[in-house]
C-alpha cells in the first residue's frame, strides 16, 4: 500500500511540473509583452522598470528565465499584479480559501445526494418515479452552471429575498456575533453551493444507478436475496459497497470539470474565490494571477485525484498493483 | 409607450426639489446633538481602491475613501463658488499679502493625525513637495503651475508665494492638496510610492479613519471621535466594491447598501419606484469622450496611421449621429457633449458649434480622403489597408461598452471596421499612458475651473513622458487661448477666451465628444445629507446624519470596531 | 467473470475514460441503429439537434431581421415579446429571435469544429501510444493526465489573458487543443483491448503492415465510443463556450452568440428578461439534446441491454 501512495504521489508531482513547464512556454510564446502593463502600472519612473525587468530577468536567455520561473515558483513568487496592485500570490492566498469551501461543500452535498438517489432509483428500477427522477437529472446534468446560478439568483435571492445576492459575507459581517457570523456566511455559501451540488447530484445519482444496476444481478447479490435479505439492506449494505468504487473514481476524474464549473458559478455569485480571480485577472489581461489560478487548480485537483485513488486502492485492493 | 417623456419631466422637477432640498441642509447650522450621532452609511464604489496616497489617486472611487480620511486646508463653500465662502478644514484662518501674491494659512493648533501626533506646518510643506514632484505624477499639478514656491513661517504658519494674482488663486492652493503626514511617508523612496504600504493603511487628519479593508470587498471608515472639529455625526461608512450594476440594483433594494449612483435608465426606474429611497440629482460635471491617438501605438514616435489625420477623425465624427447614440442609451439621463466641459461649468459654452452630423458628407469626405470600398467587401481601403480600428473601453463602464456597441453598427454601413476591446479600469489607465490604443473611451470629471484642461490638452503635456495628453494632442493655438482664459483676472474676459479655446480644440476633433451625463444618487430616506457638493457628493459625508427615530439595526451597533 | 459496461460516464466532461468491455463485442451497426431507433427520447434528440442544425446554416433566410441591426434605438428598445417580435428586442433595439437563431450558427459551429479537432487529435494520439505500447505509451500518457489535471476553464483563460484577442477562428483551436486529451485516453485503452483480439493476432501472422492492421481492423471499433464521447462532447462543448462568451472572452462582442446574448440580456434583466430566458431555452435544449443522443448511442452500442428506460 504504502509503495502504491509512494508511486501515486511521485505521478502526482511529475504531472504538476509538467503543467508548470507549460505555462511557462504559454508565457513566452504569447504575442507581446505581457508584462510591460502591470510592471508600468506600479511605477512610472524608467529606472524602477529598468531595475524591475532586470529583477525577474525579462531580458536573459530562454533557459536561465526558465530556472529562474522555476525557483520562483517553488518560492512562492507568482510576479506583480496588475488587479491586486502587489505581489500575485497575496491575491491568490486569499482566494483560494473560498474555493476549497465552495467546492468541498458542493462536492459532499451532490456526493451524499446523488448516492442516495441514485440508490432509491435503483431500488425502484423502472417504475414511473425511477423514469421521472431519470428525466429530471437528464435535465439538471446538461443545464449549463452560469445559468442555474443566474436562475437561482434571480429567484430565490432576486425574487423571494431568501438568501442574499452575493459575496461571501454581509458588510456588517465583522460586527455580528459569531452565531450570527456562522449563519451569515451559510447564507451567503448556500446558493452558490447549491449551483454546483445540483449539477453533481444529478449526473452522480445517474451514474450511480446504472452502477448498481450493474452489480445487483451479481451471484453474492442473488444469494444474500435468496436468504431472505431485504431489498433496500441489499441496495445500501452488500451493493452499494461495491458499486461506490466506479463514483469515488467518477468524483476524483470531474474534480477538473468541477473547479471549472467553479469558474462560472464565482463569478455569478461574486463569490470571492480562485475562479472570480482568474475571470477578473483576465479584464486586467493580469497573466501573474491568472497562471496562478492554473497551476493552483492543477495543484488541488491532482492533489484530489491522489486521495480519491488511495481511497479506491483501500476499497479495491487489486487497483494497488496497477 | 413612451416613458422616457415621463422619466423627463419627472426627473426635472425631482431636480429642482431635491437639490434645493440639499441645499436646505447645507445652511442649517450643525446642532452637536447627540440625538443625530450614531449611524452606518453603506455605499457602492465600482472599482476597488488601489492607491489611497492622496498625490496617487486616480479613481473616482479612490477619491471618494480619499476626502473622508484626509483634508485639504479649506474647504470649498455649498454653492460651490471658487473664488468665496469658503471653509476651514486643517486652516482655521487666512490672509492675503503682498498684494494678494501671498496667502498665508494658520493650522488648527488641535488638528491631529489618526496616530495622535500633531498636524505641523512642515506637513503641508512635505505635501507640497509630493505634489509638486513630476516622479511621483500628481494628476493635478497642473494646477500648482502659478504657484512659486510654499514657505514655513512657524510650525503652524505656511505661506504660499504666487507669480501673480489670478481668481482661483485660493482654490488652489487650499483645496486641491489633501495634507499627508511627513513623520510617516519621509522615509518612503517617492519613485516606489506605489507600493507603498501607505496605500493599503493610511494615516490622516480626517474625520474618518480607515478601520478595515478586507480586499475586493469593503473599506471600513469609523468616526474618528477625538476629532478636534467635531466627531462625525456618523458611526461608519462602509464602502462596498461591487461592480456589477445589477447587484447594486438588487442590493439596494433589500436594503444592504443605502447610497448608489445609478447610470442607467432602467435602474433609475426600478430604484425611483421604490419608496424608501429618495433621488438626488446632480447638475452634470462627468463627460466622457472617444480620444483619437495622433502617435502610432507602442511607438510614440510616428504619426498614426490613422488618426493623425484631421479629415479622418473629421469623417468619423460626421458620420456618427451622437444624439440617436445618447438617447438610445440613456433617454434622457445624458445629454451630448459639447467638448471637453460639461454646460453646468462656469465658463463653458453651449453655443460653440460642434461638428454636426452629416452621413453623406461623412461618406463623401471618406471617398475623397481614398477610402474607397472594394468590390464585393464591407470595409473600406486605401493602398490595400482596411478602415479597421479598436475601441479601448472599460469594461466597468456599461454605459460606455453599450455606446461603443451602437457606434459599432453606426459605423457599419460606412465601411468602417470597429473592434471593442473591453479591458478591466486599472489595465485601461496603463494602456492609456502607454499609448498602446487606436480610440480610448476616456471619461473625466470636468473641474470647476478651466485651468484644469492644461494637464491633458496642451503641448507641454504633450511632451510630457509621464504626462496625462494620452492622445499627444498638440496645438499652440489652443494653448495660447486657454492661458489667457486662465490669466484673465475678470470673468467676461476669462469666458471669451474660454470660448475661443474651446472652439479651437472642438474643430481640430482630438476626441469625439459622446455624452455628459447627470450624478443621480439614490440615498435610503432616513438620511439628513449635508454639504453635497454637484462635483463631489460625497463631501460632506462627515456631517451626514440619521435621526434617532428613523434608525435601522445596524444603525445602533455604536463604534464597536470588528475583530481583526 | 464480471462483465464491465463501456460508458463514457461524466455528462458534463467527456474527458471520463471508458472500460472497455471484456468479454462482449460491440453490437454490429444494424443491430445498434434499431436499437436507437426505438428509443424515443434519443430519437427526440436527434430531431432537435437537426432543427438547430438547419435553423443555423439557413439563418440568413430564416431569421426575420438582420442580428446585427439597431432597428429604432429609441422607439424599439426592449420590447417585450410580441407578434412583430416573438422573442422581443434587447436594450439595443434588435431583435432577439434573430440573434439566437444567427447565436445557432456560431456556437453550433464552433462546437461542431473543435469537437471534430479535438476526436481527430485524440483518436490519432491515443492510438498511437495504445498500439506501440511499452514506455512510449507510459511517456505519452503520463503527459496527457498531466494535460487533464489543468482544470480547462482556468486554462482557457490563461491562453485568451496572454493573447489577448480570442476571435472564432482563434476559439475553435483552442478548445480544439484543450479537447482532445480525454478522447486519447479513451482511445488508447480501446486500442490496446482491440491489439488483443483475435482478427489482429490472425492479421499481423499474415504479415499485415501496422497501418493496415490499425485502420482495417483497430479503428472501426474505437468509432463507436468515439461517437459517443463526441456527442457529449458538443453539448459540453457549447456550454464552455457560451459560458466564455459570457465572461468577456469567447466570441467577440458583435458576432451573436448565445453567451453574448446572455452577457447583453444581464444588463438590467428586469428591463427585458426575455432575452436571458430565450437564450436559455435555446442553450438548454442544445445540451439536452446533445445528452439525450450520445445516451441514446451508448444504450444502443453496450454489448449488454439495461432493463426498460
Amino acid at each position: 500500500m504504502r509503495r502504491f501512495i509512494l508511486r501515486r504521489l511521485l505521478h502526482g508531482v511529475a504531472v504538476i511540473f509538467i503543467a508548470t513547464t507549460l505555462s511557462f512556454f504559454l508565457v513566452h510564446l504569447a504575442p507581446g509583452d505581457p508584462f510591460s502593463s502591470s510592471l508600468e502600472s506600479l511605477a512610472t519612473d524608467p529606472r524602477v522598470l529598468a531595475a524591475r525587468r532586470a529583477a525577474y530577468g525579462l531580458d536573459r536567455p530562454l533557459a536561465e528565465q526558465y530556472v529562474r520561473f522555476l525557483t520562483r515558483l517553488v518560492t512562492g513568487d507568482l510576479g506583480p499584479s496588475i488587479l491586486a496592485a502587489g505581489p500575485a500570490e497575496d491575491a491568490l492566498a486569499a482566494a483560494i480559501p473560498n474555493t476549497l469551501v465552495l467546492m468541498g461543500t458542493a462536492l459532499a452535498l451532490g456526493l451524499i445526494a446523488g448516492v442516495a438517489l441514485g440508490a432509491w432509483q435503483a431500488m425502484r428500477v423502472g417504475s414511473r418515479a425511477d423514469r421521472a427522477v431519470d428525466t429530471a437529472s437528464l435535465v439538471v446534468a446538461s443545464l449549463p452552471e452560469f445559468w442555474l446560478g443566474l436562475l437561482l439568483l434571480l429567484l430565490l435571492a432576486g425574487k423571494f429575498r431568501l438568501f442574499p445576492t452575493g459575496g461571501a459575507t454581509d458588510y456588517m459581517h465583522d460586527l455580528m456575533s459569531p452565531g450570527e457570523r456562522i449563519v451569515d456566511r451559510l447564507r451567503h455559501l448556500a446558493l452558490p453551493a447549491l449551483t454546483l451540488a445540483l449539477l453533481s447530484a444529478a449526473s452522480i445519482a445517474r451514474y450511480q444507478r446504472a452502477a448498481l444496476l450493474d452489480v445487483l444481478p451479481q451471484d453474492y447479490v442473488r444469494t444474500a436475496r435468496a436468504k431472505g435479505v431485504g431489498e433496500r439492506q441489499l441496495v445500501w449494505r452488500h451493493a452499494l459497497r461495491n458499486a461506490l468504487v466506479p463514483t469515488i473514481v467518477l468524483v476524483g476524474l470531474s474534480l477538473p470539470a468541477l473547479l471549472g464549473g467553479a469558474v462560472f458559478v464565482e463569478r455569478v455569485f461574486a463569490w470571492p474565490g480562485m475562479g472570480r480571480l482568474a475571470a477578473d485577472a483576465y479584464d486586467a489581461r493580469d497573466y501573474p494571477i491568472v497562471l496562478g489560478a492554473t497551476l493552483v487548480g492543477t495543484a488541488l485537483v491532482t492533489i484530489g485525484g491522489i486521495a480519491t485513488d488511495v481511497l479506491h486502492a483501500i476499497v479495491d485492493p487489486r487497483v494497488r498493483s496497477r | 409607450m413612451r416613458p422616457s417623456i415621463r422619466l423627463h419631466a419627472g426627473t426635472r422637477l425631482l431636480a429642482c426639489v431635491l437639490v434645493s432640498a440639499a441645499a436646505c441642509d447645507g445652511r442649517t447650522p450643525a446642532a452637536a446633538d447627540a440625538d443625530t450621532v450614531g449611524g452606518s452609511l453603506i455605499t457602492a464604489i465600482q472599482a476597488e481602491p488601489r492607491f489611497l496616497l492622496p498625490p496617487l489617486i486616480s479613481l473616482i472611487d479612490e477619491q471618494m475613501v480619499g476626502d473622508q480620511i484626509f483634508e485639504p486646508l479649506a474647504r470649498m463653500g455649498d454653492d460651490g463658488r471658487l473664488d468665496r465662502d469658503f471653509r476651514p478644514a486643517l486652516a482655521d484662518s487666512w490672509s492675503w499679502e503682498n498684494d494678494s501674491t501671498t496667502i498665508v494659512f494658520r493650522l488648527n493648533p488641535n488638528a491631529r493625525w489618526h496616530d495622535g501626533k500633531a498636524v505641523r506646518a512642515s506637513d503641508v510643506r512635505f505635501t507640497y513637495d509630493l505634489c509638486v514632484d513630476p516622479v511621483v505624477g500628481w494628476k493635478d499639478r497642473e494646477y500648482f503651475a502659478r504657484i512659486d514656491s510654499l514657505t514655513v513661517r512657524d510650525s503652524l504658519t505656511v505661506a504660499f508665494w504666487f507669480r501673480s494674482r489670478y481668481p482661483e488663486q485660493f482654490f488652489d492652493a487650499a483645496t486641491r492638496m489633501l495634507i499627508v503626514p511627513e513623520h510617516v511617508l519621509a522615509s518612503e523612496p517617492r519613485a516606489t510610492l506605489q507600493t507603498s504600504s501607505f496605500n493599503r493603511a493610511p494615516i490622516g487628519s480626517g474625520r474618518f479613519r480607515l478601520a478595515k479593508w478586507t480586499p475586493n470587498a469593503s473599506i471600513e471608515l469609523v468616526a474618528d471621535t477625538t476629532h478636534y472639529r467635531g466627531r462625525a455625526k456618523l458611526d461608519r461608512v462602509i464602502f462596498a466594491v461591487t461592480p456589477d450594476a445589477n447587484a447594486v440594483t438588487a442590493r439596494v433594494a433589500s436594503g444592504e447598501l443605502d447610497v448608489v449612483a445609478v447610470s442607467s435608465p432602467e435602474h433609475f426606474r426600478t430604484l425611483a419606484a421604490r419608496p424608501e429611497l429618495k433621488a438626488q440629482i446632480l447638475p452634470a460635471f462627468d463627460y466622457t469622450f472617444l480620444l483619437f491617438n495622433t502617435r502610432a501605438r507602442n511607438q510614440r514616435s510616428r504619426p498614426h496611421p490613422l488618426f493623425s489625420d484631421l479629415a479622418l477623425r473629421r469623417a468619423l465624427t460626421m458620420a456618427l449621429d451622437r444624439d440617436l447614440l445618447v438617447r438610445g442609451q440613456f433617454d434622457s439621463l445624458a445629454a451630448v457633449a459639447i467638448g471637453p466641459m460639461t454646460r453646468a461649468q462656469a465658463l463653458a459654452d453651449s453655443t460653440i458649434a460642434g461638428i454636426p452630423y452629416d452621413s453623406s458628407g461623412a461618406a463623401r469626405l471618406l471617398d475623397s480622403l481614398g477610402w474607397k470600398l472594394p468590390a464585393g467587401k464591407y470595409v473600406r481601403e486605401r493602398g490595400a489597408k482596411p478602415l479597421a480600428f479598436s475601441i479601448l473601453v472599460p469594461s466597468i463602464s456599461r454605459n460606455r461598452m453599450g455606446i461603443a456597441v451602437r457606434i459599432q453598427e453606426a459605423l457599419r454601413p460606412f465601411g468602417v471596421d470597429v473592434s471593442i476591446d473591453a479591458i478591466e479600469p486599472n489595465a485601461f489607465f496603463a494602456k492609456m499612458r502607454a499609448g498602446d490604443f487606436d480610440v480610448a473611451f476616456d471619461g473625466r470629471k470636468a473641474d470647476l475651473s478651466v485651468s484644469g484642461l492644461k494637464a491633458y490638452w496642451t503641448v507641454a503635456s504633450a511632451r510630457q513622458p509621464n504626462g496625462q495628453n494620452f492622445s499627444r494632442y498638440e496645438n499652440p493655438i489652443f494653448d495660447a487661448h486657454l492661458d489667457s482664459a486662465v490669466g484673465a483676472t475678470d470673468a467676461a474676459t476669462a469666458k471669451a477666451h474660454a470660448k475661443q479655446a474651446f472652439s479651437t480644440i472642438i474643430a481640430d476633433v482630438p476626441a469625439v465628444w459622446v455624452y455628459e451625463v447627470r450624478t443621480v444618487q439614490m440615498i435610503h430616506k432616513r438620511f439628513r445629507t449635508a454639504h453635497v457638493l454637484p462635483t463631489a457628493w460625497w463631501a460632506g459625508l462627515a456631517d451626514w446624519s440619521i435621526p434617532s427615530n428613523e434608525r435601522i439595526p445596524r444603525d445602533r451597533l455604536g463604534l464597536k470596531l470588528a475583530a481583526r | 467473470m464480471r462483465p464491465s459496461r463501456f460508458d463514457a460516464a461524466a455528462l458534463h466532461d467527456a474527458s471520463v475514460p471508458a472500460q472497455v468491455a471484456d468479454g462482449g463485442t460491440i453490437p454490429p451497426a444494424r443491430v445498434a441503429w434499431r436499437a436507437f431507433a426505438r428509443d424515443r427520447s434519443a430519437v427526440g434528440g436527434v430531431i432537435i439537434l437537426l432543427l438547430l442544425a438547419v435553423m443555423a446554416i439557413l439563418a440568413d433566410h430564416i431569421a426575420p431581421y438582420n442580428p446585427r441591426a439597431l432597428l429604432d434605438p429609441i422607439r424599439l428598445k426592449n420590447v417585450a415579446p410580441s407578434l412583430d417580435f416573438p422573442f422581443g428586442t434587447d436594450q439595443f433595439s434588435r431583435d432577439v429571435l434573430s440573434r439566437v437563431i444567427h447565436g445557432a450558427r456560431v456556437s453550433l459551429a464552433v462546437a461542431f469544429l473543435s469537437v471534430i479537432a479535438a476526436a481527430t487529435v485524440g483518436t490519432a494520439y491515443g492510438a498511437i501510444a495504445g498500439y506501440i505500447g511499452g514506455w512510449i505509451d507510459s511517456a505519452m500518457m503520463r503527459f496527457v493526465d498531466a494535460l487533464l489535471a489543468i482544470p480547462r476553464v482556468l486554462l482557457l483563460i490563461a491562453v485568451a489573458t496572454l493573447w489577448g484577442k480570442v476571435d472564432v477562428v482563434g476559439l475553435v483551436v483552442l478548445l480544439g487543443v484543450t479537447g482532445w486529451f480525454g478522447v486519447s485516453r479513451l482511445v488508447r485503452s480501446l486500442v490496446i483491448g482491440a491489439s488483443e483480439d483475435e482478427f489482429v493476432t490472425a492479421a499481423r501472422a499474415l504479415g499485415a503492415g501496422h497501418i493496415r492492421i490499425l485502420t482495417l481492423h483497430i479503428l472501426p471499433q474505437v468509432a463507436s465510443p468515439v461517437l459517443v464521447a463526441a456527442t457529449l462532447a458538443i453539448g459540453n462543448v457549447v456550454v464552455i463556450e457560451s459560458g466564455l462568451t459570457f465572461l468577456g472572452m469567447g466570441v467577440p462582442q458583435d458576432t451573436p452568440s448565445w453567451g453574448g446574448l446572455f452577457r447583453d440580456g444581464m444588463d438590467a434583466y428586469t428591463a427585458h428578461w426575455w432575452v436571458p430566458l430565450f437564450t436559455g431555452v435555446a442553450l438548454v435544449a442544445t445540451v439536452l439534446a446533445a445528452n439525450l443522443v450520445a445516451d441514446g448511442l451508448r444504450q444502443a452500442l453496450s454489448p449488454r441491454q439495461l432493463p426498460a428506460r
